[in-house]
């Protein structure tokens, strides 16, 4: 037997013990939770779960608190916003077209573990002006995804993910557009993965490999009488039907915050300092408790199912995070 | 009741019809032409095609001058800017193919150099508009045979050749997409700055060149060319004041700051000083003399400033220009007497000869409004318009000649033709009101004529647009099928017409037997048909009542122009009492004058009572149907037939002529009705008048009396007679 062999041996083994251990150890992590399950989803195959957070700012560069941060979490994806898809006037036609902005500049180096998967989000009024020309704003979205993940070396990129607010009235050029980039990914081995807002439920699923729903923003920001807009279990609830979506699903779930500023009940802006308000004005301050996050989560998993590959955080800035314990976001993370 | 609902739906429907047709489109005072004239008008395109603009055509052009001036500008247009890369290149590598493509045949079989200069400029283009692209990201794989790099190195070597200033462009435009802006600034400084001013490749390379500048900080030289090229957003960038709007003053001043001879300057100026001029629309509606609102005067004076510093700035070439543009602008506001002597320093500082015509329009302009009308003014004034109908005369294109025929500019009063605007706006706007003031109306007259016919007697010919065929002008005005929209609404027609008949006789008699040489230059510039302006005349007789002479005029005017010229039909016989359409018109104007001066002397002759009765009954009914229902004999214009500028300041209901027909038409039926003894004259008389109580009460003996008693006994009860 060649060295090679017998090494190819050991690992298997090796592979196989790290298995066990780690069903081993989901099954701790799982705890109360698993036990709650009915034997016949108990029976179901084990599946490798695994922690992410998206990444939504224009430059990436990560300090050591955030390294450290997903290390200790284990967070082994980054979902990280490539650039927005936004319509502006053509300097060459006058027309408004879909153009790229805000693409992100990447400072620091992916960690090591960490897969990135690139997300574009696409405004409503990019969606509507690609409308009869979605194949080739698709080969446009892939090849300059692809150009960036290259350039910037971010490590060997498995999935790309859309993110648009579409509607009933665009959801057939959303469809076309998500079939567009699907081929050319899937020529290249790549899946697509597409955010679904709540409203979006109910709709025929997105023609991708598999969704991200989105347990935030749930409510009216603009609305006094929101009681609060990122997260309230009243406002996922109608949304929530016990179903079997066609497509595998993962969650992801809010770790932020941010005051909402009115001025006689007039929405004004959204405000970080929450605490500077002038005569007439008053400071919504939001930011959902883990207690308000872990009874959605536990309410979506009852009604849709597990995650299919694992729980996503919203988003990596420590300025958030650090307004959460290890504690807390191990529980977001826990299956 | 009924009856009195349909009456006043009828009026209302009439009277909306009258407005509305009065609107058919605008038209514009004399004193709207625009005279500020610093550069020719940017000239639209001559092709319609899309993306086709001044400096493609200029390109084009060029292409032309290369090859063959025989190939059309639309073959050149669809390869070197339409073709995409793709087509060109498989053009590029089938050279021996044919091409029904005039300018793809010469360059793949005659001068392969263009060719391969084409192949390189399209690769660049290709590469350049990828790399460009928003969509662009570095690393992207851009799919064409030559790199940007491979671009410049080609370009540079052709520098040398016919197609040098070609390749320099396409040199510098690569080096500036791969971001070598100090080689785009070099290739500048040693050979594109060295290519004459108007060369179009230096033109389009001097952008590049502020850009290349600006990135290597050399902000004051990026800012120079920037002002040369007006680029005024990319001035505000370089200055930090990105996005800031700014007015035109404030461009201007900017720009003027550093490029002060910029070809922007002088367009801007052209095209800003006209906006400040008034237009003289008149929207459907006379609006009199136009008024210089206080925020344009406030524009005007800014203007105006700037203007009179730059006239003294030793950095400017041309100072005629500023202070022409100044007096321009000092005549607008009603300051002509300052305009003047603006203008007599534009004489004589350093000009161009295209600016030197320019500032000799407006003086023949400003001694027109501020000369008095002797004889010594009169005399240069002849001189002026000689040279100005020489400019007419020499300066005609084809589309001049099209628009003319069309009728239409001329017709609404639109300026099209530079020099006869000008010669329009100072006869029309400025001489012949003052010399109307003065009583020197038949000058006025022979002026109008000139203005309105100069053009028109040089293309001799018109759309006749009911056929819609082009007809001479003697054709247009003679033919039964052309309806002339021309001699009836021009500015000449309204002064002779609105002119006392006297004024009128006097013109037609300084037409006929000329005195000066000035006035047989006008008279041969105007249209003076001798059947047009007897029937002017004429018709004036007829309405101010004067029917020997009228018959006198009218008697002159050949049948065939009777037949043919008048825009209305007279379909009702004038001395009837009912509203009878005839089947043929019964009279023509000459036969109704005729009529009318046999019954105005049958009036003052007949000794029989009843006789005279009956003529003064039938005299008093002519009178006032021709300022009815048969208003032709009297008039142009009536109702919805109103048409252009003329009758938008005529009030012809109510005019002091109709009042005077009216009134004495009336007095004539109370005189003629006092005069009558017999009673079956009498009655004859109330019953066209509709007096039937009176034919029935007072004359029941007479064959109207027995009618209304017999078969009309119900007409009494609601006839309005009392």
């Amino acid at each position: 037997m060649s060295v090679q062999i017998y090494l190819f041996e050991n690992m298997k083994k090796l592979l196989k013990l790290c298995a066990v251990v780690a069903l081993a150890a989901l099954c701790v992590c799982c705890g109360n939770n698993s036990k709650s399950k009915s034997a016949q989803e108990q029976t179901k195959p084990s599946k490798r779960l695994e922690n992410s957070i998206y990444h939504w700012k224009t430059t990436f560069e990560l300090d050591s608190t955030e390294i450290a941060f997903l290390q200790r979490h284990n967070i082994s994806r980054i979902y990280t916003k490539m650039f927005d898809i936004a319509v502006e006037h053509s300097f060459v036609s006058s027309m408004l077209e879909p153009v790229p902005i805000a693409t992100t500049k990447f400072v620091s180096a992916v960690p090591q573990g960490v897969e990135i998967t690139p997300v574009v989000y696409i405004t409503i009024e990019a969606l509507r002006a690609m409308e009869g020309k979605e194949a080739e704003y698709a080969e446009l979205i892939v090849a300059r995804v692809m150009a960036m993940c290259n350039h910037n070396a971010l490590g060997k990129i498995r999935e790309l993910q859309l993110d648009c607010d579409w509607t009933q009235q665009t959801k057939r050029s959303y469809d076309k557009l998500c079939k567009a980039v699907g081929k050319l990914l899937s020529d290249s081995g790549l899946s697509l993965s597409v955010t679904l807002r709540l409203h979006q439920l109910c709709q025929d699923a997105p023609v991708a490999d598999r969704v991200v729903l989105m347990l935030y923003n749930t409510g009216n920001l603009k609305s006094i009488k929101t009681k609060n807009s990122i997260l309230d279990i009243a406002d996922v609830r109608p949304y929530l039907r016990s179903r079997n979506y066609p497509l595998p699903m993962d969650y992801a779930y809010p770790t932020f915050g941010w005051g909402v500023k009115f001025k006689n009940g007039e929405f004004q802006a959204i405000v970080t300092d929450t605490k500077q308000c002038a005569a007439g004005e008053t400071i919504r301050s939001e930011r959902p408790t883990v207690a308000e996050i872990l009874k959605v989560k536990a309410l979506v998993e009852q009604q849709l199912d597990r995650p299919s590959r694992g729980n996503i955080i919203y988003h990596l800035d420590n300025s958030q995070l650090k307004n959460y314990t290890d504690d807390e976001i191990s529980q977001i993370f826990a299956y | 009741m009924k009856s009195l609902k349909y009456l006043l739906i009828s009026l209302l429907s009439l009277a909306v019809m009258q407005s509305a047709s009065a609107c058919w489109y605008d038209w514009y005072s004399a004193g709207g032409y625009r005279m500020y004239r610093v550069c020719e008008r940017v000239a639209t395109p001559t092709i319609d095609a899309e993306g086709f603009n001044r400096s493609a055509e200029q390109n084009c052009r060029g292409w032309q001058k290369l090859t063959s001036q025989s190939i059309p500008l639309t073959d050149i247009y669809d390869i070197v800017y339409k073709m995409p890369l793709a087509q060109f290149e498989s053009m590029y590598d089938n050279r021996t193919k044919g091409y029904d493509n005039q300018f793809a045949q010469w360059i793949t079989k005659r001068d392969t150099s263009i060719l391969e200069f084409l192949f390189v400029a399209k690769n660049n283009e290709y590469v350049r508009v990828k790399r460009n692209s928003r969509w662009y990201y570095p690393t992207m794989q851009i799919d064409a045979r030559m790199t940007l790099e491979q671009v410049v190195e080609r370009s540079l070597k052709a520098k040398s050749t016919k197609l040098g200033d070609r390749y320099l462009l396409q040199a510098v435009r690569a080096l500036f997409s791969l971001g070598r802006y100090s080689e785009c600034v070099d290739v500048w400084n040693n050979e594109a700055s060295r290519l004459p001013v108007n060369n179009l490749m230096r033109q389009l390379i001097l952008p590049y060149i502020a850009g290349a500048e600006y990135r290597l900080n050399n902000s004051e030289r990026a800012l120079h060319y920037l002002a040369e090229i007006g680029d005024v957003q990319s001035i505000l960038y370089c200055k930090g004041r990105a996005g800031e709007q700014v007015t035109t003053q404030q461009a201007l001043e900017l720009v003027c700051q550093y490029a002060p001879n910029s070809d922007y300057v002088v367009r801007t100026l052209q095209e800003y000083v006209n906006s400040l001029e008034s237009d003289g629309a008149e929207n459907g509606h006379y609006r009199g003399e136009p008024v210089v609102e206080p925020e344009r005067c406030e524009k005007i004076k800014k203007l105006r400033t700037l203007c009179l510093k730059m006239a003294v700035n030793s950095r400017v070439q041309t100072p005629a220009m500023w202070y022409y543009t100044a007096a321009i602008l000092s005549d607008i506001i009603g300051e002509s007497q300052r305009a003047s002597q603006q203008l007599s320093k534009a004489q004589t500082v350093k000009s161009t000869r295209y600016l030197d015509e320019s500032i000799e329009v407006m003086r023949i302009y400003l001694d027109a409004k501020l000369s008095p009308y002797d004889s010594a003014y009169e005399a240069k004034l002849a001189q002026q318009l000689k040279w100005l109908d020489n400019k007419i005369v020499t300066n005609i294109t084809n589309s001049v000649r099209s628009k003319t025929a069309s009728g239409y500019y001329l017709g609404s009063g639109m300026g099209y033709y530079y020099w006869n605007d000008m010669m329009r706006r100072v006869v029309l706007s400025v001489l012949c009101p003052r010399l109307v003031k003065q009583g020197k109306t038949t000058r006025a007259m022979q002026l109008a004529n000139m203005a309105d016919n100069r053009l028109l007697s040089i293309v001799n010919c018109m759309t006749n647009h009911s056929t819609n065929e082009t007809v001479s002008m003697r054709e247009y005005r003679y033919a039964e099928r052309c309806f002339n929209s021309v001699d009836y609404s021009n500015h000449f027609f309204e002064l002779i017409d609105s002119l006392d008949v006297n004024c009128a006789v006097k013109y037609y008699q300084a037409t006929v037997n000329p005195i000066s040489d000035f006035d047989r230059f006008l008279n041969a510039r105007g249209y003076t048909g001798s059947d047009y302006l007897n029937d002017i005349v004429g018709t004036h007789c007829l309405r101010q009542m004067r029917y020997g002479q009228a018959v006198k005029y009218l008697k002159r005017v050949s049948e065939e122009y009777n037949r043919g010229h008048l825009n209305v039909i007279i379909k009702y016989n004038p001395f009837s009492v009912t509203y009878a359409q005839e089947s043929e018109p019964c009279y023509s104007k000459y036969d109704f004058a005729t009529q009318m001066y046999a019954l105005e002397q049958s009036i003052n002759c007949a000794t029989d009572p009843n006789a005279k009765a009956r003529d003064m009954f039938k005299f008093a009914v002519g009178l006032r149907n021709s300022f009815g229902r048969c208003w032709s004999y009297t008039q142009y214009y009536k109702g919805e037939l109103f048409w252009g500028c003329v009758s938008a300041k005529r009030d012809w209901q109510s005019d002091k002529y109709t009042t005077a027909a009216t009134t004495r038409s009336q007095q004539l039926l109370q005189r003629a009705l006092c005069t009558a003894t017999d009673d079956q004259t009498l009655a004859e008389m109330h019953y066209h008048l509709c007096n039937f109580k009176t034919v029935a009460e007072q004359y029941p003996d007479t064959t109207q009396g027995i009618l209304v008693h017999g078969k009309c006994d119900k007409l009494i009860d609601y006839h309005a007679e009392r």
